[in-house]
């Protein structure tokens, strides 16, 4: 493995101590929200993993292009690891979003547009790793890739748009709710800059974690390389 | 006499604790993954590179 490079660690270092910062933010400066109480804190991470999912989902869809424009095998590599990371972060911003329903909805789970438009992309994007999975050839696996990835990116805008488009009970951060809007609320400035703060951490993250998978990929296709050699 | 009205912030705080499990939680098995993998790799590099040492003399070089 090649050695770590000093702005990873560094980044590394930024990243823990900005997560840190934006939790205490969220505990101790974002006021309680008058109605829904505590569950309410758990909105400026559940909607900062949406970003981070939504981000990672945009990010492979650029490398896809890349791939398809360069054939360089190491846009392969940051589109699978762009995906995995927005796979992570969608699944963590789909299960806090069930968590604050059931109180706020008194349901886990409703068939809503937005719910259900979120479902789907997360499982676009989980077949997009089933798929890559059995395909052997790399050549062929990168180019499924980056074309699965793009195409699959149409699934963002739709559940970004999905809260503004439909008729659904999504609250929304930014635009006018729907009528039938249920849990939305009317964020003070230190919620609105603990809600903006936690998007720019969770960037951190996905940079951070995006740089550790990068590398990761490239030391999995130097192993495979040196399989296939060693098997002729 | 109770008011049927409500009182203050409803009492959600175990949804929030659950909440922020899955959130720390999630990205905590995350990096555990990535570490389990990077590890397995490596050991899979040595061995290949046991197997073959006069082949892969760049293998060791830091980029």
């Amino acid at each position: 493995m090649e050695p770590k490079p000093t702005t990873l660690k560094i980044l590394d270092i930024v990243t823990v101590v900005l997560l840190l910062l934006a939790t205490l933010m969220v505990f101790f400066y974002a006021p309680l929200e008058a109605v829904m109480g505590q569950v309410q804190k758990v909105f400026y991470f559940h909607v900062a993993a949406g970003w981070v999912g939504m981000l990672g989902f945009l990010a492979a869809a650029f490398a896809g292009l890349m791939y398809l424009l360069r054939s360089d095998f190491k846009w392969d590599i940051a589109g699978l690891a762009a995906v995995e990371i927005g796979l992570v972060f969608a699944f963590i911003n789909i299960v806090t979003g069930s968590i604050w329903a059931r109180p706020i909805w008194n349901t886990w789970w409703t068939w809503d547009p937005r719910l259900t438009t979120a479902t789907i992309m997360m499982l676009i994007y989980a077949a997009y790793l089933m798929l890559r999975a059995g395909i052997e050839d790399p050549d062929r696996r990168a180019r499924f890739g980056a074309v699965y990835a793009i195409i699959g990116f149409l699934s963002v805008p739709l559940t970004f748009f999905s809260a503004r488009l439909f008729r659904t009970i999504h609250p929304v951060v930014i635009g006018t709710n729907q009528p039938g809007a249920e849990g939305s609320f009317d964020m003070t400035t230190a919620m609105l800059q603990t809600f903006l703060f936690s998007l720019l951490v969770f960037t951190f993250i996905f940079a951070d974690l995006l740089w550790h998978r990068i590398r990761l990929g490239r030391l999995s296709l130097k192993v495979e390389q040196l399989k296939l050699k060693s098997l002729e | 006499m109770e008011s049927i009205f409500l009182q203050g912030p409803a009492n959600t705080t175990s949804y929030m604790i659950a909440g922020f499990t899955v959130i720390f939680g999630v990205m905590l098995l995350y990096l555990v993954s990535l570490v389990i993998r990077q590890r397995n790799l490596n050991q899979d590099l040595e061995v290949l590179q046991e197997l073959e040492p006069a082949d892969f003399p760049e293998s060791n070089e830091g980029q």
